[in-house]
C-alpha cells in the first residue's frame, strides 16, 4: 500500500487534501452542534434552565454521571462538548465541573477494553492491562485530591473565571468582536430555528429537538473526525513518538499531548500506548507520561467548542473548557512531580495486573467496582452528606 | 610506598576501569532498548485496527473470565 502512494503522490496529496477538507468541515459541524444545544436550552427553558440541572446540584451525582456518559459513549471529547454546550444553555458552572472529572475517568474504559484484547497472552496481557489502569488510577487519584478541594474552596471555578474573563474581557466573547466563529455559526442555527418555527412547533419542542440533535450530532462528528484523523496523522503521530524515545518524561507528556491534540482522541492515545507496552518493548514507568499528556491534550476539543458559544453564557462556556484544561494540568503537575503520589497509580496498577493474570475475576470485579458499584454507593452516600 | 597502597591503587585502576565498562555497557543497552523501540513505533498502523475491535476483545475476554470463573467455584 505504501508502495502504492509513492507511486502516486499526486493522488496520495490531492486525497489528503480532501480529508483535510472534511476535517473542517466536520470541526464546523461541531461548532454548530456544540451552539445547537446552547441555543436549545435557551428556547426551552429560558432563565428557568439553571433549575433543569438541579439534579445533578450533588457534585457526586455529577461526577458519576460524567463517568458513566464518558464510560458509555467512549469518547472523553464528545461529553466535554456536551458539557460545553449544556453550561451555554445555563447549566451552572459549578455542576459542570465535576462532570468533566468524571469524563476523565469515563474515557479510561477504551484502552482498558483495548487491553482485554490480549488476555491470553500472559506476561503480555499483564503489561498491557497495567499500562491501561495507570491512567484510570491516575484519573481516580486526581479526583480524589481535586475533587474536594473544590467543593471546599472552588479554586478551579475561580482560576477558570479569572482566565475566562481575561481572555474575553469579562463580557460575552462576541462583543468583543474578536470573535469570527459566530457569523459562520449562527446562520445554520437560525436556519433550523426558522424551520423548526415554520412547521408550528413551539419553543419547548424546538429547544429540545435542537438539544437532541445538538448531541447527536456531536457524537457523530467527533467520531469521524477521531477516525478520518487516526489514518492522516499516523505519520505524525509515529514522528512524535521516535523523537520522543530515550528523552525522559516530560518529553512523553509532551509527546502525548500533542499525539491527542492531533487524533483529537485521548483514548487513541492511551489505546496505540496499550500494545507497546504489552510486547515490552516500554515499560510502565515510561508509557505512564504519554497517558498523562493525553489527559492535556484532550482538552483541546472542549475548548475549541467554547468558541461556537455566543451571548451571555459564552464567557461560561470558555471558564469550564479552561477549567478542564487547567483541571488536567495541574493534576499532571501535581501528581507527577510529587513522588509518593506519583508512584500511587504505578503500584496500584502493577498489584491489579499480578492479581488480573492469576485470575480474570478480579478484571471483572473491578470493572464492576469502578464503573458500577462505587458510583451507586457514592450517590447513595452522598445524598447524607450534600 | 608500601604494599598496602600499591595494592590500593591497583584496586582503584581497576574499579575504574570496570566502571568504564558498566558504563559502556548501559550506553550499549540503552541504546539496544531504543533501537527495539523505535521498531516498535514503526508497526504502529498494525494496532490501529486494534483500537476498533472493542467487541471481539470483550468477547475474547468474557470466554477467558467463563473459564476462570469455573476453575475457582467448582
Amino acid at each position: 500500500m505504501n508502495e502504492a502512494v509513492v507511486q502516486n503522490p499526486a493522488a496520495a496529496g490531492s486525497s489528503s487534501w480532501k480529508q483535510w477538507l472534511g476535517i473542517a468541515f466536520l470541526v464546523y459541524l461541531l461548532l454548530v452542534a456544540v451552539g445547537m444545544i446552547g441555543s436549545g436550552f435557551k428556547l426551552a427553558a429560558g432563565p428557568q434552565a439553571k433549575e433543569l440541572f438541579e439534579f445533578a446540584s450533588n457534585p457526586i451525582t455529577a461526577l458519576v454521571i460524567g463517568v458513566l456518559a464518558t464510560a458509555l459513549i467512549q469518547s472523553s471529547s464528545t461529553v466535554t462538548s456536551i458539557i460545553v454546550g449544556l453550561v451555554a444553555g445555563g447549566m451552572p458552572v459549578e455542576i459542570a465541573i465535576p462532570m468533566v472529572m468524571g469524563a476523565n475517568i469515563g474515557t479510561t474504559v477504551t484502552n482498558t477494553i483495548v487491553s482485554l484484547g490480549m488476555v491470553r497472552q500472559g506476561d503480555d496481557f499483564k503489561r498491557a492491562f497495567a499500562a491501561a489502569t495507570i491512567h484510570d488510577f491516575f484519573n481516580v487519584l486526581s479526583v480524589i485530591i481535586f475533587l474536594p478541594l473544590e467543593v471546599m474552596f472552588g479554586v478551579l471555578e475561580k482560576m477558570g473565571a479569572y482566565l475566562a474573563t481575561l481572555l474575553v474581557g469579562g463580557e460575552s466573547m462576541s462583543v468583543k468582536g474578536f470573535n469570527f466563529i459566530k457569523p459562520l455559526v449562527k446562520p445554520p442555527l437560525n436556519l433550523l430555528k426558522e424551520t423548526f418555527h415554520g412547521i408550528g412547533l413551539s419553543d419547548l419542542i424546538v429547544g429540545v429537538a435542537l438539544i437532541v440533535l445538538g448531541i447527536t450530532f456531536i457524537f457523530f462528528v467527533i467520531t469521524a473526525i477521531g477516525k478520518i484523523l487516526k489514518v492522516i496523522m499516523v505519520g505524525k503521530a509515529k514522528d512524535i513518538l521516535h523523537n520522543a524515545v530515550g528523552r525522559g518524561p516530560i518529553s512523553g507528556i509532551t509527546s502525548g499531548t500533542l499525539i491527542t491534540v492531533l487524533v483529537q482522541s485521548s483514548s487513541t492515545t492511551t489505546s496505540l500506548i496499550v500494545p507497546l507496552a504489552g510486547s515490552g518493548v516500554f515499560n510502565l514507568r515510561q508509557v505512564y507520561p504519554f497517558t498523562l499528556g493525553a489527559n492535556i491534550g484532550t482538552t483541546i476539543t472542549a475548548l475549541l467548542a467554547a468558541t461556537a458559544i455566543t451571548g451571555v453564557n459564552a464567557i461560561f462556556a470558555l471558564q469550564i473548557a479552561l477549567i478542564h484544561f487547567l483541571y488536567n494540568l495541574i493534576g499532571v503537575l501535581v501528581i507527577y512531580t510529587i513522588p509518593p503520589l506519583r508512584d500511587i497509580p504505578i503500584r496500584a496498577a502493577e498489584l491489579l495486573s499480578t492479581l488480573a493474570q492469576r485470575n480474570k475475576l478480579y478484571v471483572a470485579g473491578y470493572m464492576l467496582l469502578v464503573f458500577v458499584i462505587i458510583p451507586l454507593i457514592l450517590i447513595g452516600t452522598s445524598e447524607l452528606l450534600f | 610506598m608500601s604494599d598496602i597502597q600499591t595494592h590500593k591503587q591497583a584496586l582503584e585502576a581497576k574499579i575504574g576501569e570496570l566502571e568504564t565498562k558498566l558504563a559502556g555497557l548501559k550506553a550499549e543497552l540503552q541504546k539496544e532498548v531504543e533501537t527495539e523501540q523505535h521498531d516498535a513505533i514503526d508497526q504502529l498502523d498494525f494496532h490501529y485496527s486494534d483500537l476498533d475491535s472493542t467487541f471481539s476483545s470483550l468477547k475474547e475476554f468474557l470466554d477467558v473470565l467463563r473459564e476462570d470463573f469455573r476453575k475457582t467455584f467448582s
